[in-house]
């Protein structure tokens, strides 16, 4: 089911209404609808993979229960593999398994070999990436001591099935989500007012910025060879806010949602756009899988301790591992590791946390040094997220090589190209509206609230108007394919 | 929280309104579909001949060149699976049909309607036909901002939204460059290639219903892969032209009632008979209506 379709449309209210006036009087009822209501929404999708969630989240809350008990060092490890094997298969069967297997071929016929072996037709569940890194956190965290085995069964399903954050995250750490299972939760007006802003805003995000922009990006990659330079980094821009308003709109929903059921996620995108370095875009961007790769795998590996080598290594392994989890493509490992080159320099010359607090924290207007910083940044995001989105690495070379050529300097120009006078003007009204709200949880969060209702209505509609007009057909969110 | 609920009521109220008299304002267009539900409503019980099938059809056969009375039931993008649905819909009630003509075009066992690129128009089905997908509302069918112009378009432009004639033809009296034709047949072949084969099974059932149907009323059913452009034939894949004409012939063989005809690279068509690579114009539709014709008549009965 997608947020933005009239299923969810339906569906929203329905368990809304039945989870605080039919379930409010038990904790454990109420958990058990969150339950249900979510494998429903995952089941609209496709019920058959409801099996591999039900499966993990039986797996893990049994090694939970276990690494309660069992005190030997060895089985509590042989636990944790236990948990980290049927987690990390599932993935890497649904995920990786023709991408390795097409290498492997390819790395054998280079050698002259030829490995007899056929790709299969897998389908890649929805959310897998994101349902299994979450289960993973609450073994890993119970196996360090860092949080107390689940003992409610139901609860723990509701956990790992949470339909708000399911498919495409915020990844939420156990230590957060699970304890909020086991409190009662008390209907909170202002948090339920802040929720449904949240969730227009973020349907405006996608809706009316990441769709739009979507039609501009999508022609101009396909037709790339065709393209002038100055179009082609129109389109390298165009799908910058593409996968911002798609990915943070999607988390804005998600985050609305689960506060409409008295429930806090973490803040996943903290106005990336606007960071004066790569170290700052890093802390501002997917937050819940760059904290969690920060939490068990860069600091595992030792982090920044050690000396330089052992820096540069871990950061390398821990941006190529985070663009090889968005797909089984080379694509994404070049995107991963051009990040990591691009943070090198920071980290090297201990520059990587000079900029931790917001940009023009005192002022309206940013400085001429921090605009300056952040052209550049979101210049070198951009010329990342071609990576991104090229359907391979040829692709994305001519891409780049197109875009740096001498009609860089042109106008841009393709045939429909007029239709984009309506989203440019919009994406800098978004940027104003990002801009003024940056210091928020989302921009929309306080902005405006000291205005009369009257203005705040007409805000309201406004918003609701622009998602009518660019609503239509259901357009996937880019992340249910990681 | 009533507070809230009553807000949010008060908040989304007029929103709702809105969309319940644009839902409104869009049934009330006259279109195809409703016309053709209404045509077949009425007439279904005097009609001798029905055309089924997709635009290679809606867009290439003339009814009124067929024996009579005839009527031209495809639509846009319609595949197998709504072909039957609308059989399934009518069968008591066709009385005195004697023929169907049913393209197997190149996408015919490989594509469906709701996995199409024209997959809004399955709401129409449900709307206007009554059959398809659960309820489905046409205000949400496509951008609002296309919405609002259609409704804008019709009440106040006067721009009509029924293209078909009254025998339910949707001609198109356009002629294109045969330069054009070019580009035209290559994209168009690329978009009718299927990656994956995964429908095949599902459409190939109901083209088997359809000939259960067909034979359980003793009705004709003539097979017809229709003429394309030499551009379009030429990008075609081998393996998914191949199948779907062996599909054909097996059903040919199969089945008294069903007989096959290959159009596709008919030497009759020229660049003057088509306004793209795949579809024929009024001429060109014109000229394949006869020639369909004559092959019913040589067909036993």
């Amino acid at each position: 089911m997608l947020f933005n379709s009239l299923d969810f449309a339906i569906f929203l209210p329905l368990v809304f209404i039945l989870y605080w006036f039919v379930f409010n009087k038990s904790l454990k009822w109420q958990n058990l609808l969150v339950a249900a209501a979510s494998y429903l929404f995952y089941g609209w999708w496709d019920w058959r993979f409801l099996s591999l969630i039900f499966f993990s989240t039986l797996v893990d809350y049994f090694v939970g229960r276990n690494l309660g008990i069992v005190s030997n060092k060895l089985h509590r490890k042989i636990l944790l593999w236990i948990s980290i094997i049927v987690n990390l298969g599932f993935l890497g069967f649904f995920k990786y398994y023709n991408f390795f297997l097409d290498n492997f071929k390819s790395a054998f016929s280079i050698a002259g070999y030829e490995l007899n072996a056929n790709s299969l037709n897998i389908i890649l569940p929805v959310g897998i990436s994101f349902y299994t890194f979450q289960t993973l956190s609450y073994t890993i965290d119970v196996y360090k001591n860092r949080l107390e085995p689940a003992k409610d069964f139901i609860s723990f399903t509701a956990f790992v099935s949470f339909f708000p954050q399911l498919v495409a995250g915020p990844i939420e750490r156990a230590t957060n989500l699970l304890p909020q299972f086991n409190r009662s939760r008390k209907f909170e007006y202002s948090k339920a007012v802040d929720g449904m802003r949240q969730i227009g805003w973020g349907l405006f995000k996608k809706v009316v910025i990441a769709d739009n922009c979507a039609v501009y990006a999508n022609h101009i990659f396909e037709n790339s060879a065709d393209m002038s330079g100055s179009t082609l980094l129109l389109g390298a821009i165009f799908f910058t806010f593409q996968i911002y308003g798609d990915f943070s709109g999607y988390s804005d929903i998600a985050i609305g949602t689960a506060r409409l059921f008295g429930f806090n996620l973490m803040q996943n995108f903290a106005f990336p756009y606007f960071s004066r370095d790569i170290a700052e875009f890093w802390r501002r961007w997917h937050i819940s899988l760059s904290t969690w790769f920060r939490d068990y795998l860069y600091i595992p590996l030792g982090g920044s301790r050690g000396g330089t080598w052992m820096k540069v290594r871990n950061t390398f392994i821990i941006f190529i591992v985070s663009g090889f989890w968005h797909g089984a493509n080379w694509t994404f490992i070049v995107w991963g590791a051009l990040n990591a080159i691009y943070f090198l320099p920071l980290l090297l010359t201990k520059r990587n946390r000079q900029n931790m607090e917001d940009v023009a924290q005192n002022s309206y207007l940013p400085s001429l040094k921090e605009l300056w910083q952040m052209g550049l940044t979101f210049s070198l995001t951009v010329i990342a997220w071609v990576f991104f989105r090229a359907e391979n690495l040829g692709h994305a070379i001519s891409y780049l090589g197109g875009m740096f050529s001498k009609s860089m300097f042109s106008v841009p120009y393709y045939q429909g190209i007029g239709y984009a006078k309506f989203i440019i003007p919009l994406l800098f009204i978004f940027i104003i509206v990002e801009w003024l709200g940056r210091r928020n949880q989302f921009a929309l969060e306080k902005l405006f609230l000291n205005q009369s209702s009257f203005i705040r209505l007409m805000l309201y509609y406004t918003i609701a108007i622009l998602i009518f007009l660019n609503a239509g057909e259901e357009q996937q969110f880019i992340y249910f394919q990681f | 929280m009533r507070k809230f609920l009553i807000r949010l009521l008060f908040l989304s109220l007029p929103l709702i309104l809105f969309l319940f008299m644009g839902e409104l304002a869009l049934r009330n267009i006259p279109n195809d579909y409703s016309f053709k539900r209404a045509y077949l409503d009425k007439n279904s019980q005097n009609l001798k001949t029905l055309v089924l099938g997709s635009s290679h059809f809606y867009r290439g056969v003339n009814p009124a060149l067929l024996e009579q009375p005839a009527f031209n039931a495809a639509m846009v993008s319609q595949s197998l699976d709504y072909d039957l649905k609308i059989l399934e819909n009518y069968d008591s009630e066709f009385q005195n049909l004697e023929t169907i003509i049913l393209p197997i075009s190149y996408f015919s066992l490989f594509g469906s309607l709701e996995t199409g690129v024209e997959s809004w128009r399955a709401s129409f089905y449900n709307i206007y036909y009554g059959i398809g997908n659960p309820v489905k509302f046409e205000v949400f069918n496509k951008k609002g901002s296309q919405t609002l112009s259609k409704v804008f378009d019709f009440y106040y432009s006067d721009i009509k939204f029924k293209l078909a004639d009254s025998l339910g033809w949707g001609r198109r009296n356009i002629n294109v460059l045969p330069e054009e034709l070019e580009s035209l047949g290559l994209r168009a072949a690329q978009r009718h290639t299927k990656k994956n084969f995964n429908l095949l099974p599902f459409q190939l059932k109901n083209f088997k219903e359809i000939i259960q149907i067909a034979n359980k009323n003793n009705w004709k059913l003539i097979l017809v892969t229709p003429p394309a452009y030499h551009s379009y034939v030429a990008n075609l894949n081998k393996k998914q032209l191949d199948l779907t004409i062996k599909y054909c012939k097996e059903m040919e063989e199969d089945f008294d009632n069903v007989y096959y005809y290959n159009f596709l690279q008919n030497n009759s068509f020229s660049s003057s008979d088509f306004y793209d690579a795949d579809h024929l114009n009024q001429d060109g539709a014109n000229k394949f209506s006869q020639m369909l014709n004559m092959k019913i008549q040589e067909t036993p009965q």
